[in-house]
């Protein structure tokens, strides 16, 4: 008996762990899909600074669960629509679970390694953050500085709430 | 945010993440930072601007030019011809305008040299004569030296004219001027009749080639005859003609290849 050889790539992380990556979970990382047959040669792993280890851990558990589940059809309708409905319990569960830090360390390694589907629904969930809140509220959720003076704001709300629905 | 630098996010994800917004959230995030207030301003976030019903001022029009939409949609909305021409003339990439049951005072500045090349147009439901359509349609009699005389609106795919005063006179009209329509609307105009449609869909006219959809539901002067003008286009798929007591099944054999669209209130016998 022996085993069925699964093509792997390595990563290594900001603290120096290598990870031993799948092909078919690699071949989402879009950065990575011109260089996976150098990666597959090579013995070296890949240094990524910018992305620590929990973040990759994240990263492997959230292709793995996607696995064959295929993404639904982007079309320039979808794209424009404005609804989050779209995220799985699953997935708002997943994103949510490590706090605010964790999910931007994960959207910024998404876009770092060009994962379209993970990239997609962590920015949608991070919009229903912003949903039916109050600038205040937004300020305090997002930790921004107010930089406008009171007369600033006056003369925003003023300018622009003739667009709300 | 300090321009965003020191934030974990770059502006990139951000504009991903407002790009799920709707109008009122944009307008609370626009509210939060001078950052914010700059990137949710962006006209990618703005494709479409409905202000359908309102009543408009001057800080609609100041917003509607900072914005720069695609899409702008007036229907029934309380604006003068002033206020439209002065927008026209700044949101030179506008593609979609609805100007739908608007009064024919304000649609009528769409005739001037200004008006953005429009793909699709929706000015039904207007007191709109053959007269001012001509005007609309033709080459503006304002252009500047240099510019090319033809229609601002020969780029124009879609032209919704239900429920106007136009008749044939029209039709005859705009195998000249809009070469590239795809999808036409005259459903409700009651002055419409088969010589109408058969100036329009000329052998030789550019729209007879160009023509995917037509409308006619409620024209009550067309009959089956027009189904031999139909014959002559290359590309048309469907005819919407709910409401036509004088069209029969006839027509379905004369165009086979053509969908004719019925509503369930009038039966096709």
């Amino acid at each position: 008996m022996y085993k069925k050889i699964v093509p792997q790539i390595k990563l290594e992380t900001y603290e120096k762990e290598v990870f031993e990556i799948d092909l078919d979970i690699a071949k989402k990382f879009g950065k990575l899909v011109p260089v996976l047959q150098e990666l597959l040669n090579d013995d070296k792993p890949l240094t990524i600074k910018t992305i620590n280890s929990g973040t990759l851990k994240k990263i492997i558990t959230w292709c793995t669960y996607h696995k064959g589940r295929s993404p639904p059809p982007e079309d320039d309708d979808n794209r424009m629509k404005h609804s989050t409905e779209e995220v799985s319990s699953w997935d708002d569960k997943f994103l949510q679970e490590d706090g605010q830090a964790a999910l931007f360390d994960l959207i910024s390694a998404a876009h770092t390694l060009d994962i379209d589907g993970l990239l997609d629904v962590a920015c949608k969930v991070v919009a229903t953050m912003i949903k039916g809140k109050a600038p205040e509220e937004i300020r305090k959720v997002f930790n921004i500085k107010n930089d406008f003076t009171q007369q600033e704001e006056d003369q925003v709300r003023k300018e622009n709430d003739w667009c709300e629905d | 945010m300090n321009n965003g630098k020191n934030h974990p996010l770059c502006r990139e994800i951000w504009m991903k993440i407002f790009a799920h917004l709707n109008p009122t959230s944009l307008v609370k995030s626009l509210g939060c930072c001078k950052t914010w207030n700059r990137w949710c301003m962006h006209h990618t976030l703005w494709k479409t601007i409905n202000l359908s019903g309102k009543y408009i001022y001057q800080v609609h029009l100041i917003g509607i030019v900072k914005r720069q939409p695609s899409t702008l949609i007036l229907k029934s909305s309380k604006l003068t011809h002033k206020q439209l021409a002065w927008l026209l003339a700044r949101i030179p990439q506008l593609k979609t305008l609805s100007l739908s049951s608007c009064s024919w005072a304000v649609v009528s500045a769409l005739g001037f040299a200004v008006c953005p090349l429009f793909v699709f147009s929706d000015i039904s439901w207007i007191t709109m004569s053959d007269e001012q359509f001509r005007d609309i349609i033709r080459p503006p009699a304002d252009r500047h030296p240099g510019m090319v005389d033809i229609s601002r609106l020969h780029k124009l795919k879609h032209l919704s004219v239900a429920g106007t005063e136009i008749s044939n006179t029209s039709l005859s009209e705009i195998p000249n001027h809009l070469i590239s329509l795809e999808k036409l609307d005259i459903s409700y105009c009651p002055r419409m009749t088969d010589d109408g449609i058969r100036q329009l869909l000329l052998p030789g006219n550019s729209v007879t080639q160009s023509l995917i959809a037509l409308d006619i539901s409620g024209c009550t002067k067309i009959t089956d005859r027009a189904g031999d003008s139909f014959q002559h286009c290359t590309q048309l798929q469907t005819v919407k003609m709910a409401s036509s007591p004088h069209i029969s099944a006839k027509i379905r054999k004369k165009c086979p290849v053509v969908s004719f669209i019925t509503q369930s209130s009038f039966q096709i016998t």
